[in-house]
């Protein structure tokens, strides 16, 4: 086990390189580069000063120097200082990112808790009205563009029957209350936005582990089951959901970018303070360092994601470790 | 079935007419019947500059379909063209290429596209090209797993003893015979566009109004969200219909295809 993770690890770092690369490269295709962009902005900046800022950003330097000395600073977590404000990077971030943690971990959390166990109804009741309600249940919510329903829940609980606050992460006499109004009070903040975001991960999961249970129930080993009169309780929640939990598991990593991507949208929506929230605004300001510094953090999120996803799926199934399953 | 296939149909030929009846009524602006609501006069209602948003929203139609079609339509030939280069090359190439797409797939693709256009700008086009370059990465591993089963059938074989370059055999053999999957994944592609589309023109970085689509009339329908339901109505229900048809057929395509393949 432990020698399966250092391979994995070991295998992650000409990705994370190449993460670095095409971050480094996306914003330096910018016509002009950075600094003018930053000049753009600024009506007072003269040619002299401009030239001053290419200097203190080592902009004048060639590129493969920039991006080496970037890495380098990348390495100790020196993401730089913000365009915008002067503020040093790792600072903003490290504000922002809780919120957004915290929100993605409580999709994930109602993703798996309601999206397996739909799926699984609906494919031990096959074909029936159940299972058909659920199918398109999913599809529906599948395809449901999330910031259509963000404003319609908007809509209706918060302009209408005045039900939910929709905008925060709390009121503004949050520092005047008990622990217990601030858990209330901060769950009904957070209620919309994580309906919102796990909304289309819900359906897919439901839907992937529908795929997954029906190919289970496939196995001859089921049949086998069924035949030495194990009762069907049994056969398939021990028997066909315990394989058919398997590659969800691998679906878990490759949900992290999806709910990260997303976080742009509903933070905005619900002006929530956090990192999707801070991209997008400084998307908007051109603030280099900080789209630097998220899109890089963001990738490296989703390569944790992917790493724990393989550690547990070996951990569960030794065979993946082995090579016997390729 | 038949109703998703019929609603495209109808929303495809409103999206290829509506610009030449309706694009003067959907920019005209009547400040003396703004943010009316839904009447016979003005089916879908009126925004807060009084334009018709029934004109607005198909107008929309033609915009959204053609960014997500061309979005699509970009990252299939993108990802064909690397997926079946990796299949049939194997080896080095092979390897080198698939850490690309492992490398793509790790950036939550929002923030790449978003990353992009802030660098870029903003623009119908952009728009398209940018989803396109973020989207073709699982066609490329359905096509590079299609085409290492195919180059070793006989019929590779064949051409190759003819005298065939590698060229010639990818773009006229492999490709050709691993394109059924990819026309499902291409279906199921024009649909995830309409929804990034969507969501970047409501977040006011995608397609840049006066120009309606979908997104950007959703956009400017939230800020009078309190007083007319309807502004963002419409455009957000046309969104989730198209796609939801778009996903329903690709999704019954792909089961048709695999269901031929088993019983093959």
């Amino acid at each position: 086990m432990k020698s399966y993770g250092w391979k994995r690890l070991l295998g992650l770092v000409p990705l994370f390189l190449g993460i670095t690369i095409l971050s480094f490269a996306v914003i330096h295709l910018a016509p002009g580069g950075p600094s003018d962009a930053k000049a753009a902005f600024n009506p007072k900046m003269t040619a002299q000063a401009r030239d001053r800022l290419r200097e203190i950003y080592g902009l004048d330097r060639p590129l493969l120097v920039q991006y080496a000395d970037w890495v380098r600073r990348l390495a100790r977590l020196d993401f730089g200082r913000s365009f915008v404000d002067g503020r040093d990077v790792r600072e903003k971030i490290a504000e922002a990112i809780p919120v957004t943690l915290l929100i993605n971990a409580l999709s994930l959390g109602l993703i798996f808790l309601v999206g397996i166990p739909l799926g699984v109804a609906g494919a031990v009741h096959e074909g029936r009205p159940l299972d058909r309600v659920i199918t398109a249940g999913t599809l529906a919510a599948f395809s449901m563009p999330a910031f259509w329903l963000a404003l319609l829940l908007i809509s209706v609980f918060g302009v209408h029957l005045r039900a939910l606050p929709v905008s925060g992460v709390h009121s503004l006499a949050y520092e005047e209350m008990t622990w217990a109004e601030k858990w209330v009070d901060v769950a009904r903040h957070l209620l919309l936005p994580v309906l919102v975001s796990s909304l289309t991960g819900l359906a897919g999961i439901s839907r992937f582990a529908r795929g997954s249970m029906l190919d289970a129930l496939r196995q001859n080993y089921i049949r086998t089951a069924r035949a030495k009169g194990i009762p069907e309780r049994r056969v398939l929640y021990r028997h066909a959901l315990g394989n058919a939990l398997l590659p969800i598991i691998t679906l878990m990593g490759l949900s992290v970018p999806g709910l990260l991507g997303g976080s742009v949208i509903f933070e905005t929506i619900f002006s929530i303070p956090g990192m999707g929230r801070l991209f997008f605004n400084s998307v908007f300001t051109r603030d280099y360092p900080v789209i630097m510094g998220v899109l890089v953090l963001g990738a490296f999120l989703t390569l944790l994601g992917n790493l724990l996803a393989d550690l547990g799926t070996a951990a569960a199934d030794p065979r993946t470790k082995t090579g016997l399953l390729s | 079935m038949r109703i998703s296939e019929g609603w495209l149909v109808v929303v495809g030929l409103a999206a290829c007419v509506a610009p030449l009846i309706l694009a003067g009524q959907a920019q005209s602006m009547d400040f003396t019947h703004a943010l009316e609501a839904p009447s016979p006069a003005h089916w879908f209602g009126t925004d807060s500059l009084g334009r018709d948003l029934f004109a607005r929203t198909l107008c929309g139609a033609s915009v959204s379909l053609g960014v997500s079609v061309v979005a699509a339509l970009f990252s299939v030939v993108f990802g064909t063209a690397l997926g079946a280069v990796a299949g049939y090359c194997g080896g080095w190439g092979d390897r080198l290429l698939m850490g690309f797409v492992d490398m793509m797939l790790c950036f939550p693709t929002f923030f790449l596209i978003l990353a992009v256009v802030a660098v870029v700008g903003s623009g119908a086009f952009v728009i398209a090209v940018v989803i396109g370059v973020t989207s073709w990465m699982g066609t490329a591993r359905l096509v590079r797993a299609e085409v290492l089963s195919l180059r070793e059938r006989e019929f590779v074989l064949a051409s190759r003893a003819l005298g065939a370059g590698g060229g010639w055999i990818v773009f006229r053999h492999l490709i050709p015979n691993a394109l059924a999957p990819v026309i499902a994944s291409a279906v199921l592609g024009v649909s995830a566009a309409i929804l990034t589309e969507g969501g970047l023109s409501f977040l006011g970085v995608g397609v840049p109004p006066p120009m309606p689509s979908w997104g950007n009339i959703l956009m400017e329908g939230k800020s009078t969200l309190g007083v007319a339901w309807w502004a963002s109505f419409f455009p957000g229900m046309m969104i989730f219909l198209t796609v939801l048809s778009a996903h329903a057929i690709g999704e019954n395509l792909d089961k048709r295809l695999k269901g031929e393949r088993t019983d093959a």
